[in-house]
């Protein structure tokens, strides 16, 4: 007997337990928009607008070729995801609820952009900000997918939190009408 | 009246571990009430929600088990199914063998599946490099030490001990400053997600109506091991499938509440697939390991409501017995009251049946698990268990008293005797181990009996 077969016969069949109706979730007052941005910061991430790009100027830049070009003047390209300074993507959805970000996967976008370099800026339609996760896992597409709420962290060392162990150590969300 | 293993290994703890281990739970334990009740209006109902989902999902395992893997087949995940961990490790190093040369890195993410089935081990004896990427286990792994909570692997650890061990690996000059210890580490390990050619991680849902494989943290170490190299391998227990993708939000809620105290975790991925042909990076191979282990036989038991537990930590973080003894005092990789209970009901009473002691059966865990597992009510029924397999022994004034309590001859001329016991000055048998930190009740009155046979 293979191995699938024995742990199935094991396990054998159901006794007609019933599947409860999913959480509803939370329902959200007020604008999304402020909320989100509330949240956003104090996960440690930060709303920008496109001037705070300036500050930037030099930077190498890993960029998702999704993101729209006028974004990226004066910072250097680069095609080495691992050395860049700053990964730049668009983000689907955000999340008001928890100022998080959905991304995925999909031609032109890499995992890595958001990951691998030290500082990640997500590109954002003011209209794809949704109110809670259970809104956006209904929209969550047919590939892989990535949450995103704030930077990476770690309290592994006494509980202090250290950003940026792994992924990104700054979060930046740029908001486009 | 040798003690207890768990509290012989706690009575040797230095007072460092002891403060490390009281400090990090209680915080844990602090945060998770004020995160759960901003999250949901009723913590209490959402807990009842879960719990009725998973009792779902454990009574109609075998078709989501299935129908999971014909989802996950339909995108390209190849799903492996293992009845052990002898056969789950097989499996494992066979994949790495016919994708890796000898000596190949694994990078690999945080995984209590792993930790359970010793992958670590059998990856090294069949000529591969483990490379663990999470911060706590990275340290765990360079001190041959072993992980001492679920979530929080080196909670008995504190920074001076850390500072130390990087000292030893050269990761960089001398610090003992959390921030600087923690870019040494991931300098350190960025070349092991480059230079990786399989990723190993473990699963924390897994939805069957789609086939997706959902895994949470928040250092981006996962994300790294599941995305970089060429070839992903997720380990999961039987028991963590899901039935539907709208029941993400709520698991995901809880576990970051009951976790971490925190209202998301940072990452949320979920794989869906390997790397399509229209998609520039990813994995060209996911593999999932369906791992029973011996899950599939506690579904039958009376300690089949112990397999809705989504690994949060947090009964850990409020006992009372873990927060004085460590998670290493329990012996297996799973500790604390989920420990007790899991470590038993997978390897047998005899092995770890003594583990239902560890517990004053307070009942903290029942109150603070996120799926409602009635561990007190457990831990009871594996004391009785134990108690007759002979592996767990009262002491002996205890074991005088349980033969008087249940002969009420006995119980009579104890009773008798007792004002004579009283008088006598000899140091009172109760008065070591249990009674040690106790005061005992003064007899008042009359005898029970003798006021029940007079009345009125």
């Amino acid at each position: 007997m293979s191995d699938r077969e024995r742990i199935l016969s094991v396990i054998g069949g159901s006794t007609g337990v019933a599947l409860p109706s999913p959480w509803p979730g939370p329902s959200l007052e007020g604008a999304l928009e402020n909320r989100f941005e509330s949240e956003l910061k104090t996960l440690g991430a930060e709303l920008v607008t496109a001037d705070r790009l300036k500050e930037l100027a030099g930077a190498s830049v890993f960029a998702d070729s999704d993101v729209p070009e006028p974004l990226l003047r004066g910072l250097v390209r680069t095609e080495d995801v691992w050395s860049a300074d700053l990964g730049i993507t668009l983000a689907d959805y955000g999340i008001a609820d928890t100022g998080s970000l959905l991304l995925t996967a999909g031609p032109g976008r890499n995992r890595l952009a958001s990951l691998a370099p030290p500082h990640h800026i997500a590109v954002l339609s003011r209209t794809r900000i949704l109110d809670t996760a259970e809104a956006a896992i209904e929209v969550l597409p047919s590939r892989t997918a990535v949450i995103v709420s704030g930077p990476s962290r770690t309290a592994d060392i006494e509980g202090v939190i250290v950003r940026g162990i792994h992924g990104p150590r700054r979060l930046w969300v740029l908001l486009t009408d | 009246m040798p003690r207890p293993p768990v509290e012989a290994f706690a009575r040797k703890l230095a007072q460092s571990t002891t403060d490390s281990v009281r400090r990090a739970t209680t915080g844990a334990s602090n945060a998770r009430v004020a995160t759960l009740d901003r999250t949901f209006k009723d913590p209490g109902s959402a807990r009842h929600h879960a719990a009725a989902i998973k009792d779902y999902v454990l009574d109609h395992l075998g078709e989501l088990l299935q129908q999971l893997e014909a989802n996950c087949t339909s995108h390209g995940i190849r799903v492996h199914w293992a009845v052990d961990s002898a056969s789950a490790n097989e499996i494992i190093v066979g994949i790495c063998r016919s994708a890796a040369p000898d000596g190949a890195i694994v990078a690999k993410a945080k995984s209590m599946a792993t930790e359970e089935i010793h992958l670590n081990h059998h990856l090294e004896a069949a000529g591969f490099t483990p490379v663990e990427t999470d911060l706590g286990e990275f340290i765990v792994q360079i001190d041959h030490d072993t992980p001492s909570h679920i979530v929080a692997p080196i909670i008995h650890k504190n920074r001076f001990d850390i500072a130390k061990s990087f000292e030893r690996e050269k990761l960089g000059p001398y610090t003992e400053v959390p921030e600087e210890l923690a870019m040494q580490a991931r300098g350190h390990l960025r070349e092991s997600f480059k230079s990786a050619t399989i990723g190993v991680s473990g699963v924390n849902f897994a939805v069957a109506e789609t086939g997706r494989l959902v895994i949470v943290e928040n250092e981006g170490n996962n994300r790294l091991s599941t995305t970089a190299p060429r070839i992903h391998i997720a380990v999961m227990g039987i028991e963590k499938v899901l039935p539907r993708e709208a029941d993400l939000p709520l698991f995901l809620r809880l576990i970051a509440g009951s976790a971490t105290g925190q209202r998301a975790t940072t990452y949320m991925h979920g794989v869906l697939a390997p790397r399509r042909s229209d998609e520039p990076d990813g994995p060209d191979e996911v593999h999932l390991v369906l791992l029973d282990n011996g899950r599939s036989a506690v579904l039958h038991g009376d300690y089949r409501e112990i397999l809705r537990c989504i690994r949060c930590g947090a009964c850990q973080n409020t006992c009372p017995v873990y927060r004085q003894t460590s998670g290493h005092a329990y012996g297996h990789v799973y500790s604390g009251p989920i420990g007790a209970v899991l470590a038993p009901a997978l390897e047998g009473i005899t092995a770890m049946g003594h583990l239902a002691k560890s517990s004053s059966l307070c009942g903290a865990c029942e109150e603070v698990c996120p799926v409602q597992i009635p561990i007190p009510r457990m831990l009871l029924q594996l004391r009785d268990e134990a108690f007759r397999a002979g592996v767990a022994r009262d002491s002996a004034p205890w074991s005088v008293y349980a033969f008087g309590a249940t002969h009420p001859s006995t119980w009579r001329a104890g009773l008798k005797m007792l004002p004579l016991a009283e008088a006598t000055p000899v140091p009172h048998p109760l008065k070591s181990g249990w009674g040690e930190f106790r005061e005992l009740p003064h007899r008042r009155g009359r005898h029970f009996r003798a006021w029940w046979a007079d009345r009125p």
